[in-house]
């Protein structure tokens, strides 16, 4: 018993060693991303010449831009300790499809307000996850996974295909690209909004403590409560962005045309270095996660993977990325 | 030693008001009835509303027991992962691959082959869920929704736009035989809940795998060896889906797309009906997943009657899976702050 008690002494004043966050490195994260990110690159053109040329830089900057926005808001709800939104489709879809309806009205309204409208939904969407997590007091895993799976059946009795009038200013907008698709830069700029929000300014920083520990975060006097709020909320201004971008870059979908973005949205947060337990991450490191995925997607269309082997591959990167992320919280925590 | 025993435990932050619904949380505390009772009633009273007194007939009793007994065959083996503590989304989705590819390949290799060939396949996906669950800690949910997604797309990429027909002549007039209202298979799905059952309860293995699920650290300290009873719930959970597809085969005579997330909320759902939780292992029993999906399976039956549109299943669905976490919560589960 001394022996262990000695032992216990000795090593609280032998090892005063400031105690850094194992696992934050995101200059190491962000070299390797862009490593891998060139080596998909190199691959695919040695392979396959025409990969490389200016047409599938704007198919892979489509592809990023809506799961770069999504993925904001599902890191900012994994950065506040919410863990996971699984309802990002039925969150993308209720504004798209109602951008949709307004747009294809006889008599639509001015663009600009539709836009609004649409985030608001986007919004309104966070809101109710928010409502129901934080009166219940339930898991939001479960609630999300429970009001996509609602949202989902109540859009798919409203519509079964959406169509957005070509000619709208929005698709116009939306289809359009300045060097890269107009909407990747409308994501470059949500994600340079957001960064420095989330790091910067008390509510972000209230945040991420609240992410890293209840307790903590409560004796402080941070409004649990109203975190989960700002949080789903702030998650729902970005889904909102990408309903509305949604609508505007695709001619027609169907309710369950945004089912397959979840996988890519949450394995973009968790190659970004997110950490599932909350409290850390970078939204910055979003951009060449996402910049990864898309890539390695539209690569694979080179290789003449069909839809449902698509689906496969996206299922198989997400399951290696929340291993990964598994056996790194499980080293740091030892 | 005693400097050592009485040091004092670190100081609460968490201050919580007493506790609310005493009685109401007394109800539905302890025993899964309460909540089977609430649920039963309130589907017996909606569908007295909608449908009328004509509802509870024999013939429609026997419709919805050939209609859940596959349902049942799967809950059966998936509430095992549930009891030591791990949620399986892809169970569904697992229920469709088996069945895709037993109708596409039994034709060409035989009834035996063809079957084996599904379940190793379900098997395949449950060890890979187990392997990024339990030796890489992924959550559970989130990595089996990824497998969700890879199983769907082999159902896509089997079933195609030329969907395979297989009826196996034996299989398929078993599973029209009915004694009285209860039709054979779900006769068989009752015996195969109430040997799950009778394992989880009297059977060393079926009380370790509880233990692990109620309280991993507890259960690793008294010698439970955690990881490798959850590797056997993810595998046992997809044996019971390879099965299950195999009979959905023989019951439909050919593979569809729809069988996948929906059959793995239906059965979640009705099981945490019957007292399982979806947040915490060691709670629940078959038999009351039995109840559960009996229930569940009422609410189907009659939107199917009355011809409502089958979204309508998924926002009940969706929502009783909300308030069945809900009832966990009051029932002793966690409070998500």
């Amino acid at each position: 018993m001394t022996t262990a008690l000695t032992d216990q002494k000795t090593r609280a004043v032998t090892a005063p060693r400031p105690r850094t966050l194992k696992g934050d490195h995101y200059g190491i994260t962000a070299a390797a991303l862009l490593g891998a990110l060139v080596i998909v690159i190199v691959v695919t053109t040695v392979l396959h010449p025409d990969f490389f040329s200016g047409r599938t830089l704007i198919a892979i900057g489509f592809t990023m831009a809506i799961t770069g926005i999504l993925s904001v808001g599902q890191a900012i709800i994994t950065i506040s300790g919410a863990v996971l939104d699984l309802s990002i489709p039925a969150g993308l879809m209720l504004p798209a499809w109602a951008v949709a309806t307004m747009l294809g009205a006889s008599n639509p309204l001015p663009t600009a307000l539709i836009v609004l409208i649409g985030v608001a939904l986007g919004v309104v969407w966070g809101g109710i996850n928010a409502l129901i997590v934080t009166t219940l007091k339930i898991n939001p895993i479960i609630v999300t996974l429970g009001t996509n799976f609602i949202g989902i059946a109540i859009l798919s009795m409203q519509f079964t295909t959406a169509t957005v009038p070509g000619r709208s200013e929005l698709s116009m907008f939306g289809n359009g690209s300045l060097l890269l698709p107009n909407i990747w830069w409308v994501m470059l700029v949500v994600v340079l909004v957001a960064a420095p929000l989330l790091r910067y300014t008390r509510s972000g920083r209230h945040l991420t403590a609240t992410g890293g520990s209840v307790p903590a975060a409560r004796s402080r006097g941070i409004s649990i409560r109203g975190m989960r709020y700002l949080a789903f909320c702030t998650a729902g201004i970005c889904y909102g962005i990408a309903g509305v971008l949604f609508a505007g870059s695709t001619s027609n979908f169907n309710p369950m045309g945004s089912a397959s973005l979840l996988l890519s949205v949450i394995a973009a947060v968790i190659l970004a270095g997110v950490r599932m337990d909350g409290g850390r991450g970078s939204i910055l490191l979003l951009l060449p996660a996402c910049a990864l995925l898309a890539t390695v997607q539209t690569a694979l269309v080179f290789f003449g993977l069909d839809a449902a082997m698509q689906s496969v591959f996206q299922g198989a990167i997400l399951i290696i990325a929340l291993a990964g992320d598994g056996y790194l919280r499980k080293r740091s925590t030892r | 030693m005693s400097t050592l025993t009485t040091h004092r435990t670190p100081v609460d932050l968490d201050i919580r008001p007493p506790k609310r619904f005493a009685k109401i949380r007394a109800f539905y505390g302890g025993s899964s009835l309460g909540a089977v009772v609430t649920a039963a009633l309130l589907v017996a009273v909606i569908s007295l509303i909608v449908a009328g007194p004509d509802f509870y007939s024999v013939d429609n009793f026997g419709i919805l027991t050939s209609y859940i007994a596959v349902p049942l065959v799967m809950s059966a083996f998936a509430c095992v992962g549930l009891l030591a503590g791990i949620v399986d989304l892809s169970v569904g989705p697992m229920v469709g691959v088996s069945a895709a590819i037993f109708a596409a390949l039994g034709p060409q290799l035989g009834f035996w082959p063809g079957a084996a060939i599904a379940v190793l396949v379900a098997l395949a996906a449950a060890a890979i869920n187990a392997l990024a669950v339990v030796r890489f800690r992924a959550d559970s949910i989130a990595a089996t929704v990824g497998m969700l997604t890879i199983l769907s797309g082999i159902t896509l990429a089997v079933i195609g736009s030329n969907p395979p027909t297989y009826i196996v002549d034996g299989l398929f007039a078993f599973s029209l035989g009915a004694l009285g209202p209860f039709s054979y298979l779900f006769l068989i799905a009752v015996a195969v809940i109430l040997a799950v059952a009778g394992f989880v309860t009297f059977h060393k293995v079926g009380r370790h795998l509880r233990a692990a699920g109620g309280d991993e650290n507890a259960a690793t300290r008294a010698g439970i060896k955690v990881g490798r009873l959850r590797v056997f719930a993810f595998l046992f959970g997809g044996l019971g889906a390879g099965i299950a597809g195999i009979l959905y085969i023989g019951q439909n005579g050919g593979p569809a797309l729809e069988i996948g997330p929906s059959l793995t909320f239906q059965s979640y759902a009705a099981l945490m009906i019957g007292g399982f939780s979806l947040v915490r292992g060691g709670v629940g029993n078959p038999i009351g997943g039995l109840f559960g999906l009996l229930i569940i399976g009422a609410v189907g039956v009659l939107l199917d009657l009355q011809q409502i549109n089958n979204h309508f299943l998924d926002v009940v669905l969706g929502s009783a899976l909300i308030v069945a976490v809900l009832v966990d919560r009051l029932r002793g589960g966690d409070r998500f702050e």
